[in-house]
């Protein structure tokens, strides 16, 4: 706005003068007018000239010569009427006007001219003056940015110069975002702070000074404060600190980019010159490129430092061990490496399903609340690790387009663009690098080669540093491996198998932490899974399941792989009932163990936690699962060699009593008994065909309780639907599994043999090349086939069996007559006797006749006792044969008679003299009196008797000797009597037993005393078995042999054994036994029975806490009363109310009315009493 | 050590049978124990053939009772085929428990009882 000033300076207006003037004019001359002479006319002309003059000096000549002129005008018609003087004065005035108003103007004008001239001198020199001043600003401008190396310092020396060179109040310099869409403030001064805290990051078109020359590209410049305020109303938001006035801003440019804007502002109004937006511009220039060049200056700095950074990652990356350590350094340094705003790390998953972050810097990770991230739902991490890329996110945009679930997250965590790089080693994903940036991202060449050699470090530390964590685990968990084979190496074949399982359990325990575990392995019958070793499980829990039951322990055994319970939701399908290792089950795994390529068992192990199982895990237990395999299988094979050798031994033996085997019956014997006993079996049968008809002796013989007892032989067609029958006629073998089978098939044997079993197994007998019959085994319980072993040693003994018949046979036909005769001279089968177990064996010398001298004999005395005798005629042959039948003969008839041995021996000797051939007979004589036990015995120079004691120790009987028989002298006959124990064994026997050509005889008797002595605990049969076996190779004398076991029971029963309870069954059948014998009823006998089994098993429950110690039944019969006594040295527990056993001692005073309980610190008994008939 | 007690299964109309032959005292009845329980509930009843069972003392009963028990939680029927005058069922009686206990003379009564009823809670 220019102010109005007159032209040329005239003080008077035009107009101004002109009114006036003629105003004045008329008023002289209206004052004037009606003079008319001289002197008076001289007034008004001079008043007249001097207004026109006046006129012309103030307003110029124009002026004055029209006011002259209307003053003239009106001076000629009022004043002078027209007269010449008139015109005269009148031109005049307006000459005088004219002339004065132009000399006026041109002083004027001089001084005018002079004054501009002046003025702009002077305002040259205040030109010149602040051009100056600002090329002095420019100058320090351009010095400061040449010092500038920062955006930052350019900015602030922008600022300092707008301020100073233009005076301004406040100046501010924001830059443009890398994206032009906000501003953001980079250096100010003279603004309050709060407002410039608030100017960051501004959108661009925010309606502000700044926003216009952004959007111009120009300078832009507000006058003064209204229009400031009217123009950008936001100004007033900005409150009183805010220097509203004058402002101009202008754009920071770079060639052609526009890289921010200053803003200048005044407090008051203000004129923008011209160069005032020149300057600025140049400033904006200026300062546009310094903030390049400091750009550049920096961005090469950054990248320096990246390159350094890096190559100080590579280090420490090279120093991390753990994972965890890998990450925590990864995340760091990226943040600083890729100026990204957050950095995290993650490993993938064993089970490769989810990526879990191991570490992460800036912040949580971004997006997911921090936990693993499941790889089948959409998210950068899924995309890259499944496609195996680098998934770049460019935009907040972007991210939305591709992941609209995600977005809302990214946006309110402020994360505009993010990077998430799969970190591959060895060609295999191990994890991701995931960077998040503040600003959106162009992602150009460069910055996605920076990504990629960070992560390829990354990638290299953390495979490195994983495999390092599983070698270690590796190493630990084989440390662990090893320390069980040590275990198993020490084992000790009879007792490891258990100890082994508990050490692999332990191991597992310690290693994985389990609360719990299990080795089972399977039946022999392949339907059951039984426990060998368990711990961590209540004894609730049953010890062993059937295969078919739903449990991850039978699910690994049935699929041959380990199952896996990782958490309790996996667990409903693989367990939906309560677990065989007890509970809670948080976790639990199941390996199945091999032994020699067959599944033998399953290793189990339950956890309290939810656990995954790593692949070192997983190996481990494997690995142990191999251990327990082996030491299985040892233990099974050394089972099997166990076996394997009983069946060698047995097949010898059966082979050595077969090779003694005289008649077909002693063979059929042996064999059976080798047969039954060597399978297991309960029964056996031996058919024989005869040579007349066609037909087949058969001999059954049933073992019970050791001992082979033989059954009347029987006679089947060879035509019969028998087992056996149909074996010889088909010489194969044959197996029937049940008596469906045996009766459907061969209904004549099942009907006549069912009882000796309820499967069997049969095999022809053959001898050279002929058979000559058939043998089985039966079995009293269903079982699986025989194992191939135990066909094989059925089909040695029928091999054996067939050959010993043979040789029988022939024997048979060749000695018949021997035979008979022998047969006839000995007691028949075995010796009898109503009140004593007895056994007696004949064996004939190896040479020569098969009969001689040797006998015994045993008999029955009407008052009860027993009278036995062993003898030895001198001579073999069937002269001394006959010599010994009557001797026999003889003896029997005097031990009828007679109670005192030596009488016996006596009378005999009177009677051997008579007799052609028992000169020099030897003879042994007994009397037992069963019911004391009371024994009288006199020998005539025959070999002492052997007693066993019940407690297994031997002595020989070495009284009531006297000369042997038939000799001329007379001497008198000792005897000797004796009280046995009850349960005594009386061995009698011929010399030919112990005597040996190159060996005294006390050492043949020694040799007769171990072998009884070891023999304990057998039958008699057996006794008498292993005794013979004494002279199974040669014999150059015959042996008899008279074993004697007290079988009577003596009025006291008495039994000790370990308070175990296994020792109740075999206590009952003694027990019963005894009381049978003594022939009380039956009901008694039961109640008796039940009432000891109760006293006892409370002893046994009660009086030995934590150690051994011994029960101690006795009863005696007497007078009609039975009195029974269980005792104990221990101290009893007092039982609990409701325990099994009070409920037992109930039970005993129910069937024993007298019953008194004897507690004391040595001991307890219980005493019962029971009326007998 | 050949078993005290042999212990076999078998499945019937809305029963299981348990047959038990041999002997039932201190040294195997927690086996015998394990063997029924884990049998209780299978069907409606379960029937326990004692018929070739030649001794059963209180350690018997004891595992009887609490099979008995058990059968009651689960609403399960229990029957015993006791032969009349046998010796368990002689010690039944001592012990008053054939009074509480469902017992049938024969294997076939039992297993007609459960095919035909329902236990009763």
């Amino acid at each position: 706005m220019r102010t109005r000033r007159r032209p040329s300076g005239r003080p008077v207006s035009f107009s101004a003068a002109l009114l006036l003037g003629s105003g004045l004019q008329a008023a002289v001359a209206a004052a004037f007018s009606s003079v008319s002479e001289g002197a008076y006319r001289g007034t008004p002309s001079g008043l007249g000239l001097l207004i026109s003059v006046t006129a012309g000096l103030l307003a110029g000549p124009l002026a004055g010569m029209l006011v002259g002129l209307v003053g003239g005008i009106g001076f000629i018609f009022f004043v002078t009427d027209g007269e010449v003087g008139g015109w005269v004065a009148v031109v005049l005035w307006v000459v005088a006007a004219g002339v004065a108003g132009a000399v006026a103007d041109r002083y004027r004008q001089v001084g005018q001219d002079r004054d501009t001239a002046h003025a702009s001198e002077r305002r040259a020199r205040q030109a010149a003056e602040s051009e100056s001043t600002r090329l002095a600003h420019l100058h320090n401008l351009t010095g400061r940015l040449a010092n500038a190396v920062t955006v930052r310092d350019v900015c602030e020396a922008l600022v300092d110069t707008a301020i100073g060179s233009l005076g301004a109040a406040a100046s501010a310099v924001v830059l443009l975002s890398a994206d032009g869409t906000e501003l953001d403030v980079a250096a100010s001064r003279g603004f309050p702070q709060e407002l410039v805290a608030r100017w960051s990051r501004i959108p661009v078109d925010t309606p502000v000074v700044l926003g216009d020359a952004v959007a111009q590209r120009s300078v832009v410049t507000v006058g003064s404060a209204e229009e400031a305020l009217e123009r950008y109303p936001m100004l007033a938001e900005f409150g009183d600190g805010y220097p509203i006035g004058a402002q101009a801003a202008a754009p920071l440019l770079a060639g052609d980019s526009l890289l921010g804007v200053v803003s200048v502002n005044f407090r008051e109004g203000r004129r923008f010159s011209v160069e005032d937006e020149m300057l600025l511009l140049a400033i904006g220039r200026q300062c546009g490129q310094a903030i390049e060049h400091a750009r550049l200056f920096e961005a090469e700095r950054q990248a320096r430092q990246r390159a350094t950074r890096l190559r100080e990652l590579a280090s420490a990356l090279a120093g991390a061990a753990s994972p965890g350590q890998v990450a925590d350094i990864a995340a760091n340094a990226v943040v600083s490496i890729l100026a990204s705003r957050r950095a995290s790390v993650g490993a993938l998953a064993p089970d490769g399903r989810t990526v879990a972050p191991i570490a992460a810097e800036g912040q949580p990770p971004v997006g997911q609340a921090g936990g693993p991230i499941p790889l089948d739902t959409p998210s950068p991490t899924a995309d890259a690790v499944n496609g195996g890329r680098t998934v770049l996110m460019h935009s907040p945009d972007e991210i939305k387009r591709e992941y609209p679930d995600l977005a809302d997250i990214f946006a309110s965590e402020g994360d505009r663009a993010c990077a998430c790089v799969p970190l591959k080693a060895s060609g295999v994903c191990i994890g991701t690098l995931f960077v998040t940036y503040a600003q959106q991202q162009a992602f150009g060449e460069r910055r996605r080669a920076e990504l990629q050699t960070v992560a390829d470090q990354v990638a290299l530390a953390l495979e490195r540093s994983l495999l390092q964590e599983s070698r270690e685990e590796t190493l630990r968990l084989a440390s662990r491996v090893e320390r069980v084979r040590a275990v198993g190496e020490a084992m000790t074949p009879d007792l490891g198998v258990e100890e082994v399982a508990a050490a692999i359990l332990s191991e597992a325990a310690e290693a994985l932490g389990s609360v719990a575990g299990g080795i089972a392995v399977a039946t022999r019958d392949g339907n059951r899974l039984e426990f060998i070793s368990r711990f961590g499980v209540p004894d609730e829990v049953p010890s062993s399941v059937s295969l078919e039951a739903a449990d991850p322990l039978t699910e690994a055994y049935r699929s041959g792989a380990a199952t896996l319970i990782e958490g309790t939701r996996e667990r409903r399908g693989t367990l939906p009932g309560p677990s065989l290792l007890g509970e809670p089950v948080e976790a639990m795994l199941a390996t199945p163990i091999s032994g020699r390529g067959r599944r033998i068992g399953v290793i189990g192990l339950r956890f309290d936690r939810e656990h995954s199982f790593s692949p070192e895990a997983l190996r481990f237990v494997e690995a142990l699962a191999q251990e327990a395999g082996e030491a299985l299988e040892r233990a099974r094979m050394f089972e099997a060699e166990q076996r394997a050798l009983k069946r060698a031994a047995r097949l010898q033996e059966v082979t050595a009593r077969l090779a003694r085997a005289v008649t077909t019956e002693d063979a059929a014997r042996a064999i059976l008994r080798g047969a039954t006993a060597g399978v297991g079996a309960d029964a056996a049968a031996i058919a024989l065909a005869r040579d007349d008809v066609p037909s087949l002796r058969l001999i059954p013989g049933t073992l019970a309780r050791g001992t082979l007892r033989l059954q009347s032989p029987i006679e089947i067609s060879v035509n019969d639907r028998s087992v056996l029958a149909h074996v010889y006629r088909n010489g194969r073998a044959l197996w029937i599994p049940s008596q469906e089978v045996w009766k459907a098939r061969f209904e004549d044997g099942w009907a006549s043999q069912r009882d000796l079993g309820v499967c069997l197994y049969a095999v022809p007998i053959v001898a050279k090349g002929e058979a000559i019959g058939a043998m089985a085994v039966y079995f009293k319980q269903e079982r699986e086939a025989p194992t191939a072993e135990d066909a094989e040693l059925i089909r040695s003994f029928a091999h054996q069996a067939g050959v010993a018949l043979e040789r029988a046979r022939a024997y048979e036909v060749e000695h018949e007559a021997a035979m008979t005769l022998q047969r006839n001279l000995m007691p028949e089968g075995v010796a009898r006797a109503a009140s004593v177990d007895a056994d007696g064996r004949y064996l004939p010398a190896t040479r020569g006749v098969h009969v001689g001298g040797d006998w015994y004999d045993i008999l029955d005395r009407p008052d009860g006792s027993v009278a036995f005798a062993v003898g030895d005629i001198a001579g073999h042959g069937l002269q001394a044969a006959a010599a010994m039948g009557q001797v026999r003969s003889a003896w029997r008839a005097l031990a009828l008679s007679t109670t005192e041995p030596s009488a016996i021996l006596a009378s005999l000797e009177r009677f051997a003299t008579s007799v052609e051939g028992a000169f020099f007979s030897t003879i042994l004589t007994m009397l037992l009196d069963p019911d004391t036990n009371e024994l009288r015995y006199a020998t005539a120079g025959h070999p002492p008797a052997l007693v066993i004691d019940p407690d297994g120790s031997t002595r020989f009987l070495e009284g009531g000797r006297s000369v042997p028989l038939g000799l001329p002298f007379d001497m008198p006959r000792a005897q000797a009597h004796e009280r046995l124990r009850p349960g005594s064994i009386l061995v009698l026997y011929t010399d030919g037993l112990v005597e040996r050509r190159d060996e005294s005889l006390d050492r043949g008797l020694e040799r007769l005393a171990d072998t009884a002595a070891r023999a304990t605990g057998e039958s008699l049969e057996d006794l008498s078995d292993a005794l013979l076996d004494l002279v199974a190779d040669e014999r150059h004398d015959d042996v008899a042999l008279l074993v004697i076991g007290s079988r009577r029971p003596s009025r006291e029963f008495r039994r000790s054994f370990p308070a175990t309870a296994n020792e109740l069954s075999p206590l009952r059948a003694d027990l019963r036994a005894w009381l049978e014998r003594s022939g009380m009823p039956v009901e008694t006998v039961d109640d008796v029975v039940l009432a000891c089994t109760e006293a006892a098993s409370n002893a046994i429950e009660h009086a030995y806490i934590g150690r051994i110690g011994d029960v101690h039944v006795s009863a005696e019969r007497q007078n009609g009363v039975l009195e029974l006594s269980v005792s104990d040295d221990g101290r009893w527990r007092n039982p609990r109310p409701d325990d099994a056993r009070g409920r037992g001692l109930e039970l005993v005073r129910a069937l024993v009315r007298d019953v008194d309980v004897e507690q004391g610190e040595a001991g307890t008994t219980v005493r019962m009493r029971v009326g007998v008939p | 050590m050949p078993d005290l007690a042999t212990i076999e299964f078998e499945q019937a109309e809305r029963a299981s049978v348990v047959l038990i032959k041999g002997e039932i005292d201190m040294s195997n009845a927690d086996r015998v124990l394990e063997e029924l329980m884990a049998r209780v509930g299978a069907d409606p009843w379960l029937v326990v053939d004692l018929t070739s069972c030649s001794y059963v003392d209180s350690a018997g009963l004891s595992v009887i009772a609490r099979v008995d028990a058990r059968c009651r939680e689960v609403l399960c029927g229990l029957r015993l085929v006791v032969p009349a005058e046998s010796g368990v069922d002689r010690v039944l009686a001592m012990t008053r428990l054939n009074a509480l206990l469902n017992v049938d003379r024969a294997l076939e009564h039992a297993l007609e009882t459960a095919a035909e009823e329902d236990p009763r809670p």
